[in-house]
């Protein structure tokens, strides 16, 4: 988090370099983020919400940490905007890995390469959109449970008993599926 | 990788999840990391817009909350200023100052230049407070001063030239009066005209009638109406006035009007007679060929609609 916090603290002085950085160590979780809502057009999207936080900083006061949340806080309006605009439930959109430039390692790629990232994005969608939304917030967004408290704007323990029940849900999926990583 | 413990410093199910997987669970932790691996990488192409902001940079910021302490500082800043400023003052000064604003409101009602847009409600507060400060002189300020005739209609009053009687009897019915009078120095008293003008008829008046209360002009404290009017407006230098001069005649104009109607020379000098026509007017029902709107009936209701009498 030093890092990031460097960077807040260059880019409210108007530095390029810490807008980069923010964008550089954020982007890509606000991406797999709104793709998981079924947002279309992920990557305008993901520009338009660093574009808002950015333009906001005058009117933001924390640090990185702080930042993160209110960054996913734009990012998860941003989806549900777009699902109201849409007016059905979201749809997963399926992973594309020859357009997808991600670089994870290998060694963990291989492991689940039979099991599919569709999958996973499939198995997610069996989720109530409050229990995706909480597992996403913690899983992608890396936040704690207080931080994605403040972004879906329910208390602390309202989060962790949907983050248990949606674990338990897949939990109970994957056994009836009888698949073994 | 979310390591952080929550608020209470337990490990959540989540991260247990993650880190130490039972056999079971196994399955659903590999799926939750691939799940996390797709969050990792190299984001994507920004937008033109984003793309013009990571490499040129902004304006630095400043976050709202010292934003507001600078601004709070600098009103609380100035305040103090104005605070020291005023307080340094000496009394007379302040005096000065209190009493400058004063005229300066005060002015604005009464000079002809300002806009009658700004001067009559300006007025209207003034008259509103004054009726709050002093409400027993509100009679004589408005220049309705009903039933204030007296014997010797002398209620006049002489610093703003409407109010008063002027045309009071000495019987005691003489009534109302003041209708508005005298525009500034024009005519002394139009509301002795009326009456003045019922015993002499034609008698000049030439009285500024529009009630214009507040105006200079005032009238002589007593005998108001034949005395004031007969003595100027009949002059020859009161003939430069619209009034026709011609005795007796009437000038439906003159109601309220402008000062109209002149006397001769001659009548001039009937009209000179004090305190005749202050004495008749009330009980004539026939006004005078004035054209000052100053003649209230009897029970000083009506704004006069000055008649003359043939001669």
């Amino acid at each position: 988090m030093g890092d990031l916090d460097s960077a807040l603290t260059a880019a409210r002085s108007g530095s390029a370099d810490g807008f980069a950085e923010l964008y550089r160590a954020l982007a890509r979780p606000v991406v797999t983020f709104l793709r998981t809502r079924g947002v279309p057009d992920v990557e305008d999207v993901t520009s338009d919400v660093f574009l808002a936080a950015f333009a906001g900083l005058g009117r933001f006061d924390g640090d990185a940490a702080d930042f993160r949340t209110w960054l996913f806080t734009i990012a998860r309006r941003r989806a549900v905007d777009h699902y109201r605009r849409a007016g059905r439930r979201p749809a997963t959109q399926p992973l594309e890995p020859e357009t997808d430039p991600r670089s994870v390692p290998s060694a963990e790629q291989s492991a689940l390469a039979e099991i599919g990232d569709q999958r996973v994005l499939a198995l997610l969608g069996m989720l109530s959109p409050d229990q995706r939304d909480v597992l996403l917030l913690r899983i992608v967004a890396d936040l704690t449970v207080d931080q994605v408290a403040q972004v879906v704007g329910k208390r602390p323990g309202a989060v962790k008993a949907l983050q248990r029940r949606g674990l338990d849900r897949l939990r109970r999926t994957i056994s009836d599926e009888g698949v073994t990583p | 990788m979310s390591h952080r413990n929550d608020v209470r410093g337990v490990r959540d199910d989540l991260d247990r999840l993650l880190a130490d997987p039972t056999a079971d669970e196994a399955g659903l932790a590999a799926r939750l990391r691939l799940l996390r691996s797709t969050a990792q990488g190299p984001p994507p192409e920004p937008t033109p817009a984003l793309r013009r902001l990571l490499e040129h940079g902004a304006p630095a910021v400043v976050p709202i909350r010292s934003r507001l302490a600078a601004q709070a500082a600098v009103v609380e800043r100035r305040r103090r200023a104005v605070r020291a400023g005023f307080a340094g003052l000496g009394v007379g000064v302040k005096v000065a100052l209190v009493a400058g604003a004063a005229a300066a409101v005060t002015g604005v009602a009464v000079v002809d230049p300002v806009p009658d847009v700004i001067r009559e409600p300006t007025r209207a507060v003034i008259t509103q407070l004054g009726d709050v400060v002093a409400p027993w002189g509100r009679g004589a300020r408005d220049g309705t001063g009903r039933g204030q005739g007296g014997d010797r209609g002398d209620r006049g009053d002489p610093s703003d030239g409407t109010g008063g009687s002027g045309q009071g009897s000495r019987s005691g019915q003489g009534s109302g009066t003041g209708q508005g009078k005298g525009v500034n120095d024009i005519d002394l008293d139009g509301r002795g005209a009326g009456g003045e003008d019922v015993d002499r008829p034609g008698a000049g008046t030439g009285a500024d009638g529009a009630g214009r209360p507040g105006t200079s002009g005032g009238a002589p404290s007593s005998g108001a109406g034949g005395r004031g009017a007969d003595a100027r407006d009949g002059s020859p230098q009161g003939q430069e006035d619209s009034g026709s001069g011609m005795p007796g005649v009437d000038q439906p104009g003159a109601e309220g009007g402008a000062g109209s109607e002149r006397g001769t020379p001659e009548q001039v000098r009937d009209g000179a007679v004090p305190d005749r026509g202050g004495e008749r007017a009330p009980t004539s029902s026939v006004p005078g060929s004035s054209g000052s709107g100053a003649f209230l009936g009897p029970t000083g209701a009506d704004p006069g609609r000055l008649v003359g009498p043939t001669p």
